[in-house]
């Protein structure tokens, strides 16, 4: 029954200047998990280890039940990824766009892809460097969602983007889970996000996991101490280097 | 159904989901055997999570006033007008007792609590 879409286990990178130390976590099958920290915590970096965009120097990460650096193509077709800058060709076109993403995936849907950037209210004519923030972050989310992903990876999907934005992004990923086979991770650094949709939360502090857990089971414990606790009295109690 | 949650609020979110459906169903709003929707039909509803919505119907399964059939669905339990006013009651009892440890924090005579509860009725017209 709870199988899980994606496990880290002991994920260790070194940059110079950084370090990921041991980060691990899992996330099951048709859940939200947040994945929150400070700016410079190691989110972007994780996330892209978890996509294959960099490889660990030790650790194991499985994704959909195998490894990512052996399975990449297959994987990458069954993850809708959005990353945290959408490298669009700007002088081309929404639908231009489209279909040279959508070639890459046999599971494409044209139709579904139309029905969102209706619902998302894009124009498919306009340019995709004429388009607001906003715009082009629904023009990210619709590409993820078009070839029908079991697991969608976001990086930071809602920074910049206006409340109202916000609010319809959290709901679509709930519309996703909703069958309970697909799963969503996505980071952030505005723990309000969480509040509402993630059932798991993930801390990541200082390239290290402080703390993954359901939300609801560490928001209670936290309110024992604290009865009105939030995702961000946590964040802040980690980020100054509490448990 | 009409439920509404905020994380603004201090109350946790699945115990306001609680606290609503709760009162639907002892208001008569609900009746036996009326159908609730899916836990994850009502998440996506609510813009809560789903391991949230999945705790309020626990807690409400627990309290006996709503049945999960296997394959069918989740159902407003048959309670009987007699378990629904003890219900009420209880519900009830648990604020004014808040009420009264605040007043005890604050260190108030008994006289005096009397006086504001009755102050708080007559304060309170018909309208809820």
């Amino acid at each position: 029954m709870s199988e899980n879409v994606l496990t880290l286990d002991g994920v260790c990178k070194s940059y110079s200047g950084f370090d990921l130390r041991g980060v691990s976590f899992e996330l099951p099958r048709g859940y939200i998990m947040g994945f929150v920290g400070p700016n410079g915590a190691g989110k972007t970096t994780t996330i892209r280890l978890i996509m294959d965009l960099a490889r660990p120097d030790s650790g194991r990460i499985t994704v959909l039940g195998k490894q990512m650096a052996t399975n990449q193509i297959e994987l990458k077709r069954r993850i809708g990824y959005v990353p945290e800058n959408h490298e669009f060709y700007s002088d081309m076109t929404v639908s231009w766009t489209a279909q040279f993403v959508g070639r890459q995936y046999p599971n494409w849907n044209e139709a579904r892809f139309g029905e969102l950037l209706r619902r998302y209210d894009v124009d498919p004519r306009k340019k995709v460097g004429a388009l607001s923030k906003g715009t082009r972050a629904k023009l990210a989310m619709a590409l993820a969602l078009a070839h029908h992903p079991e697991l969608l990876i976001l990086d930071e999907p809602t920074s910049g983007l206006d409340p109202v934005v916000r609010r319809e992004l959290l709901s679509d990923l709930l519309e996703f889970v909703a069958d309970g086979d697909r799963s969503v991770l996505f980071s952030t650094h505005i723990t309000s996000d969480l509040e509402r949709v993630a059932d798991y939360v993930t801390f990541i502090v200082n390239g290290q996991v402080v703390a993954s857990d359901e939300r609801e089971a560490m928001l209670e414990r936290a309110r024992a101490s604290n009865p009105t606790a939030s995702i961000e009295d946590l964040l802040w109690t980690y980020a100054k280097g509490g448990r | 159904m009409d439920v509404t949650v905020s994380p603004n609020n201090p109350v946790p979110l699945y115990e306001q989901i609680v606290e609503q459906v709760r009162a639907k169903i002892l208001t008569g709003e609900l009746k036996a055997g009326d159908p609730l929707p899916s836990i994850r039909q009502l998440a996506g509803q609510l813009l809560a999570s789903v391991i949230t919505t999945k705790r309020a119907y626990s807690e409400l399964e627990a309290e006996g006033l709503i049945i999960t059939r296997t394959g069918l669905g989740t159902f407003v339990a048959d309670l009987g007008p007699e378990t629904i006013i003890k219900l009420k009651k209880e519900v009830v009892m648990e604020h004014l007792e808040e009420g009264v440890r605040v007043a005890r924090q604050l260190e108030l005579a008994n006289e005096e609590i009397n006086c504001l509860f009755r102050q708080a009725l007559d304060g309170s017209d018909e309208r809820v």
